[in-house]
């Protein structure tokens, strides 16, 4: 074994995935994430973080141009696999680790480099497979040129195109909001729907489990989001519990509840319908009926105008809209 | 009692630098080969490439937090030596720090992406609450021995060290340090958020050497409070040089344990915090170091 | 002294043609951060001087002025997203003859000055003297003038802020909290 294929294995023994999730695949993901907390790894933030890019569940067509846009941007040594059902998770991950360590394959894998400049502009797309450029040609290479528009005090300030989704950490599953916004203010939104694979039904999987797992599965993004990572740890161990069949506990609420900063951060973010973040928060943790995706989903687009990129993941991550309760559902499937 | 050691000693830098780092990757992912596995993880991979970066400017951004480091550790004394102990170390420090400014804002141009301008316009609106505070938590230890020469801020704590009647200004300097280096709750340009936020495009030696550089501010802050709050070397039983380096591994922990433990606190709600409780805070601890000084306490 | 000559002369040349530059290069960063490096030469010269406190202040203020010159510069430069020269719109040729004349006047002012030669050596704590030269017996007048300063850019900013007490507390100033775009940190 040669030094390089040494050093290779010690660095790449555990795989840092980016997890694309696909609408229908809750299980798949919750799999994955338990696997990866055994191995003792940790989720990327971003493609350039990421090793592997772990799609769980089924791609429908969108999602797989968004992720072959990632895939090729991805800095190699890099591998990709596909978790379509959750007894597969520890699997794919070992399939990971073994093309990582497969010094030949990666040799043999094109390199990423930046798109060339003169090529026309629907080739032309952006960095990390997150965004898309304001429809417009201009002199820098071919890239479109922001549009001006007034903001909020009246000034005429340059306008982005931001698309935030489908693959983005902590984000739900299936969600595109199309942004445009001024600086990193949204000043008009727009929610898209991705296409579920054919094949891919409901009912949700959080149907069947425990009302509180549900709950703490977006409190944990959440909390992540809020700077929280050890808190957002201890919600989906309790959440995995739950999904096991354990009986849940009231301390998480009570730990949240006393943090007081956690309270001044959050109180006033993303108001709907006479609550805030903080008290959906408390509502995600404590188990309390969630509002209807496609109520949420109607309303999103109201919620996050006007607010920076920072309230507006809060605010959409306290919404927390389980995209997976659209899915067409089976006919005769009991309960459904 | 502090000295400038000889030429050679500057060459000691970069090995005491380089342990703090490991030090500090390694308490943040709880285990010791974390470091190693990082860097060679991180010297085995391609470095991202984007549509018209600015390359120069980025990677100016990119290393200038580590060379800032370095900087800031030329004045800190190992003991009863430092590598050249100015006479205006404790302002020739605030001098690095204010590197970072244009350090992180070109990083987060540089590389011509949403997130990563996001990221670096976040870190403005921060550091713009931080850096006040951060300055008068400086003055105040600077005040009490006189001098701005480290090696006089000292000798000033041979009786009783400034941590004891000087918290405000440790907590708004630790506050500071956080806020440099990006950390805990001051993550906010690198948040999770917009996908990294500054750090969203680098990979490979990009990224080492930027989160090298990011250990590397929080070690040479937490360096830094030793001589300036924590009485420096002194200590009984062990060398000098000894205490200091364990003081400074006590205050490197603690900083470093706070990372996913403290929520990310965001620059609009931090400024006004910022401006209408610490900076007056701040004032009010100088001005009681001031009374002291002039002997009315 | 081989070493200070050489330093000065490295310094002066990139601290001039470092700020020619700035209206040369394509980028408002780089022109920003070009400047930046031109004040960071001034002051490193200063640091010859034995001017060690002002040397690492010039440089400390200029870098943390630069970057926030940036956001401004990129922001109401007129060109599209800092990506080409700076447009300078009045009276171009004017602005950059008299500039040289400028520099040419003081540089020939500085040659012509009968310089006093230095007696005796510069004493342990060259800023404390400094400060001590400049600021003797006026100390209260220059805390004042500095808190005066503060005040008048604050008092610029509430002026030229387009929504008022009014606008945000209401009526009788008793909203709570203040009916802002974005919430504040502490309510006020």
């Amino acid at each position: 074994m040669g030094l390089t294929q040494r050093l290779v294995r010690f660095a790449f023994s555990c795989p840092r995935p980016l997890l694309a999730v696909a609408p229908g695949g809750t299980a798949c993901r919750l799999a994955v994430e338990r696997e990866l907390r055994a191995l003792g790894g940790r989720q990327a933030r971003n493609a350039a973080e990421a090793d592997t890019l772990l799609v769980c569940g089924s791609a429908g067509t969108e999602l797989s141009e968004a992720l072959d846009l990632i895939w090729s941007q991805l800095p190699v040594p890099k591998a990709r696999v596909a978790v379509t059902s959750p007894e597969h998770a520890h699997d794919a991950l070992a399939e990971a680790r073994a093309r990582l360590h497969d010094i030949h394959a990666q040799r043999g894998l094109p390199v990423d480099k930046p798109p060339d400049t003169a090529m026309s502009m629907d080739m032309n797309m952006d960095m990390s497979g997150m965004d898309m450029e304001a429809m417009m040609m201009g002199p820098f290479g071919g890239l479109p040129v922001a549009r001006r528009a007034a903001d909020r005090d009246g000034l005429m300030l340059d306008q982005w195109q931001l698309r935030l989704g489908p693959v983005l950490p902590d984000w739900p599953a299936g969600l595109v909001l199309s942004v445009t916004t001024q600086g990193d203010v949204i000043q008009q939104a727009e929610v898209e729907v991705l296409a579920a694979a054919p094949g891919v039904t409901g009912p949700s999987f959080w149907h069947g489990v425990h009302g509180s797992a549900a709950g703490l599965d977006g409190a944990a993004r959440l909390l992540s989001l809020a700077g929280l990572g050890s808190t957002a740890a201890r919600a989906r161990r309790l959440r995995d519990a739950i999904v096991d069949g354990q009986r849940p506990a009231g301390e998480m609420v009570r730990a949240v509840r006393g943090s007081r900063m956690l309270r001044w951060l959050l109180a006033g973010v993303g108001e709907y319908s006479g609550g805030d973040a903080w008290t959906r928060l408390l509502g995600l943790l404590d188990g309390a009926p969630r509002p209807d995706a496609g109520e949420v989903l109607a309303a999103l687009p109201e919620v996050v105008t006007g607010l920076d990129l920072a309230t507006a993941r809060l605010a959409v991550a306290s919404l927390d809209p389980d995209l997976d309760e659209l899915l067409p559902v089976r006919s005769g499937v009991a309960g459904g | 009692m502090v000295e400038s050691g000889p030429v050679w000693s500057a060459f000691l830098l970069p090995v005491v630098l380089a342990f703090l780092v490991a030090y500090a990757s390694a308490v943040d992912s709880g285990s010791v080969l974390a470091p190693a596995r990082e860097a060679v993880r991180q010297v085995l991979r391609q470095t991202r490439a984007t549509v018209l970066p600015d390359t120069l400017l980025w990677r100016l951004g990119v290393g200038m937090p580590l060379v800032a480091a370095g900087l800031m550790l030329v004045v800190v004394p190992l003991g009863t030596w430092s590598v050249a102990d100015n006479p205006v170390g404790v302002v020739w420090f605030n001098a690095a720090d204010v590197l970072l400014w244009a350090a992180v804002w070109l990083a987060g141009w540089g590389a011509n992406t949403h997130y990563g301008l996001v990221g670096g316009y976040r870190f403005l609106a921060q550091a713009l609450a931080y850096e006040l505070p951060l300055m008068f938590g400086l003055a105040a230890p600077a005040l009490a021995s006189g001098s701005l020469r480290i090696g006089a801020v000292v000798a000033a704590q041979h009786g009783l060290w400034f941590v004891v009647w000087q918290p405000v200004a440790l907590l708004a300097y630790l506050f500071g340090v956080l806020g440099f280096s990006l950390w805990g709750p001051m993550s906010y340009p690198l948040g999770a958020d917009i996908a990294g936020g500054v750090a969203v495009e680098l990979a490979g030696p990009d990224r080492l050497v930027w989160q090298a550089g990011r250990y590397a501010l929080l070690a040479a802050g937490a360096a830094f409070a030793v001589p300036l709050f924590l009485g420096g070397g002194a200590g009984p039983l062990l060398p000098a040089w000894l205490w200091s380096l364990v003081k400074t591994l006590a205050v490197l922990t603690a900083l470093v344990w706070l990372r996913a433990r403290v929520p990310t606190l965001r620059a609009d709600r931090l400024a006004e915090l910022a401006w209408l409780v610490l900076v007056p805070l701040t004032l009010l601890q100088l001005l009681a170091v001031g009374l002291v000084e002039i002997g009315v306490i | 002294m081989v070493w200070e000559a050489i330093a000065f002369w490295v310094l002066g040349p990139v601290s001039v043609v470092s700020g020619y530059l700035v209206f040369r290069v394509n980028s408002m960063a780089r022109a920003t951060f070009l400047l930046a490096l031109s004040f960071v030469a001034v002051g490193a010269a200063l640091l010859l001087l034995r001017l060690d406190y002002l040397g690492i202040v010039v440089i400390l203020m200029m870098v943390m002025e630069m970057a926030v010159m940036a956001v401004f510069m990129i922001a109401l430069m007129m060109n599209p997203g800092g990506l080409t020269q700076m447009s300078m719109f009045h009276n171009k040729r004017v602005a950059a003859w008299l500039s040289v004349v400028m520099f040419v006047l003081l540089a020939a002012g500085i040659f012509v000055t009968p310089w006093p030669a230095r007696a005796g050596a510069p004493p342990a704590d060259v800023t404390a003297q400094l400060g001590t030269a400049i600021m003797q017996g006026k100390g209260f007048v220059m805390v004042v003038t500095g808190v005066l300063l503060f005040s008048t850019i604050v008092a610029a900013v509430v002026l030229a802020a387009p929504r008022g007490r009014y606008d945000r507390l209401g009526e009788r100033l008793d909203r709570k909290p203040p009916a802002d775009p974005m919430r504040g940190g502490i309510g006020r």
